[in-house]
């Protein structure tokens, strides 16, 4: 029920209707022009044409010698028009109708038409009988057959027309009602997703060459974003419990650890760490969180990438030495690049701050940066046990620490704050198993 | 020092007056804009602590006016508003230094103490040359020279070196250095700066980390007494 109200107030039945409407006007007016102007109308002319040579042998009547010639005259010029002079019993007197034709049909009051034999095969004829004072009759008969073909070939157009027509009606009622069920459709599932808040659910795509499939794919693409960051948020509420819970238990043990003892300072350095570790987590969330906003956008300017890269090895170049790395430095001498300089330091800090982590002692770190193909790209190469494929994607994300780093200190936060630096400087990062290492590519937009 | 907390939250203001106070400062608090722009005005203080977010005045706006009259107190911005632009815009409206709330307290003294001392020993009256102990700095031609002996040191060794001497027999806390020798603003994972000063302590043949000594969950301070 409320479907056939919803396809009724729906727009596509609405065209549907309004073409419905428009296609019957022009069907009407075909049809009144079919039978207003019907074969009567069609053979006026003839009919005068007739009427004319009628005259024209009426005044002859009394010299039969010259109507005969008068007729053989007329046949001999025009094919079209034949004749037959008779007298009052009916005995053919001259002219080119011989015998009378068996069928008769009479076309209007006066119009006779019958079929005759010609050069082309049986053809309409309409003909007028007058008859003379004397008894005698003539019969003045045109070929029609030219004008009925005509004829008969515009009713059949017209005819096909307004099947054309019809056909179009029906298509078009059933397109909309194909659009209108399958938006429905959409609709519902839609609605069914608000109502059970499921966005696992899709919309169901049977084919694909309509736009309405297409709307679907874009709309499941749509969902299974939505989805995506849904369960990226509850994720990462699940591991802020589960993150802080741990270092939060511990503090609690530790405060009630205090209760049945005498404070000592070493004491109160662990829980203060132990916070300053569960605030440390919280920042690096927030910070996140606000360079995923793009709170900083306006910090851009123009910033030289070698000078970060120096910097950033000067920085880290004593906690190297002390694994015994060294850094192996090839960076051109500018390269200036968009960006937030303070964003990009610490996303080349992260890097390298990892890569240390994860070398073995006497091993190389290499730091490169050039352009390629027009883009300025940045390389931090170590020669550690790289990421394995599967985990390429998942290191990126808030809290998850792969099984090589879960013994190393950290937060897990290092990597996402990386991408979302990098995503804030539209640049993308690859991450490459060199064999033996990581080699983790940034690769920035051109700079114009 | 005479030091003035302008903060709304009973509980930071007490607990910093009582910690300064211990640290041996004397210490007035107001609780609300408008009273701590009054003693701003009225009294002179060494250093200012004004909490961003007040009752009655925000703590920009009394920067802002206390700088607007020509009062250059050197002034500590406390917020919960702890990034980056968040301490550009205090910074720009004359705060001096910037800490983000939770801190901790030894930070917070490590910072009111490196502003007294930099009110006390105004811009003209800074030499060219720094020292502490048997370490000698020329700023000037970037030498140091320690027992007699004239050590070679990177640039940012000796930017290193120098935020520490100038802030001699202070405690000196790993964000100041951070923000006060790099140029850029950023977490870093690992404890980079403690091996920047241990290598910076080798270089100086500081053995026994006796010139520059660590204070443990803090710190460095470079000892002046001897």
């Amino acid at each position: 029920m409320t479907v056939s109200r919803r396809y009724i107030e729906s727009s596509s039945f609405k065209m549907a209707l309004l073409f419905t409407v428009l296609l019957a006007v022009s069907a009407a007016i075909l049809g009144y022009f079919l039978i207003d102007l019907g074969k009567r109308d069609f053979l006026r002319e003839t009919e005068a044409a007739i009427d004319i040579e009628i005259s024209m042998v009426s005044g002859m009547e009394n010299v039969g010698g010259e109507l005969l010639t008068y007729i053989q005259r007329r046949a001999k010029d025009d094919q079209i028009v034949r004749f037959r002079y008779e007298d009052a019993a009916g005995k053919l007197l001259g002219g080119s109708i011989d015998p009378m034709p068996a069928t008769i049909q009479k076309i209007t009051e006066g119009v006779l038409g019958f079929d005759l034999d010609t050069l082309h095969g049986n053809q309409a004829f309409a003909a007028k009988i007058h008859t003379f004072d004397n008894g005698t009759r003539i019969m003045v008969a045109r070929n029609v057959h030219e004008l009925i073909a005509s004829y008969t070939q515009l009713k059949h157009l017209s005819w096909l027309i307004m099947a054309l027509m019809l056909i179009v009606v029906l298509v078009s009622f059933g397109i909309s009602h194909f659009v209108v069920s399958r938006i429905n459709r959409i609709a519902a599932t839609a609605q069914h997703i608000v109502k059970t808040g499921d966005l696992s659910e899709r919309l169901a795509i049977d084919s694909r060459w309509d736009d309405l499939s297409n709307l679907s794919l874009v709309l499941n693409g749509f969902l299974a974003k939505i989805e995506d960051l849904m369960n990226g948020a509850r994720e990462i509420s699940n591991n802020i419990a589960h993150d802080l819970r741990t270092p939060l238990s511990g503090l609690r043990s530790d405060i009630e650890a205090l209760k049945n003892q005498r404070i000592d300072e070493e004491h109160i350095d662990m829980v203060l760490a132990n916070i300053d570790h569960i605030l440390g987590v919280f920042h690096a969330l927030l910070r996140i969180a606000n360079i995923e906003k793009g709170k900083r956008s306006q910090q851009m300017g123009e910033v030289n990438l070698s000078k970060i890269i120096h910097d950033i090895a000067e920085l880290y170049e004593p906690v190297a030495e002390e694994c015994d790395i060294r850094f192996d430095i090839k960076v051109a001498a500018t390269l200036m690049i968009k960006g937030d300089g303070d964003l990009l330091f610490q996303l080349f800090a992260n890097l390298v701050d990892n890569a240390i982590k994860f070398s073995p002692s006497h091993s190389v770190i290499v730091l490169n940066a050039d352009i390629e193909k027009n883009q300025v790209v940045a390389l931090v190469g170590d020669q550690g046990p790289g990421i394995a494929e599967d985990e390429k994607e998942k290191v990126f994300k808030h809290f998850y620490r792969g099984d090589a780093s879960r013994t190393t200190p950290g937060n897990g936060l290092g990597l996402s704050l990386v991408r979302a630096v990098a995503e804030q400087h539209h640049a993308r990062i690859t991450l490459e198993n060199a064999a033996p290492g990581l080699q983790v590519r940034v690769i920035f937009q051109p700079y114009r | 020092m005479k030091i003035l907390i302008i903060e709304d939250d009973p509980k930071i203001r007490t607990y910093v007056g009582k910690g300064l106070k211990e640290a041996g400062h004397v210490v007035d608090l107001a609780e609300d804009g408008e009273m701590g722009l009054h003693r701003a005005t009225n009294e002179k203080y060494d250093v200012l602590i004004v909490d961003r977010m007040l009752p009655l005045l925000d703590g920009l706006s009394i920067i802002k006016t206390l700088r607007g009259s020509g009062n250059l107190t050197g002034v500590l911005i406390l917020s919960s508003l702890g990034d980056v632009d968040d301490k550009v815009t205090g910074l720009r409206a004359g705060g001096d230094d910037y800490l983000v709330k939770p801190f901790a307290f030894i930070e917070l003294l490590a910072r009111v103490e490196a502003l007294g001392k930099r009110a006390s020993s105004p811009l003209s009256a800074q030499s060219t040359t720094l020292k502490a102990g048997n370490l000698e700095m020329d700023l000037l031609a970037h030498k140091v020279r320690c027992n007699g002996k004239i050590i070679e040191l990177q640039p940012r060794e000796f930017r290193l070196l120098e935020y520490l001497v100038k802030f001699k027999g202070q405690l000196v806390t790993r964000t100041m250095l951070l923000e006060g020798v790099w140029d850029y603003h950023f977490d870093p994972q690992t404890s980079v700066i403690d091996v920047h000063i241990s290598r910076l302590r080798k270089k100086l043949g500081d053995t026994g980390n006796t010139l520059i000594k660590t204070v443990r969950g803090a710190g460095y301070i470079i000892d002046d007494s001897f």
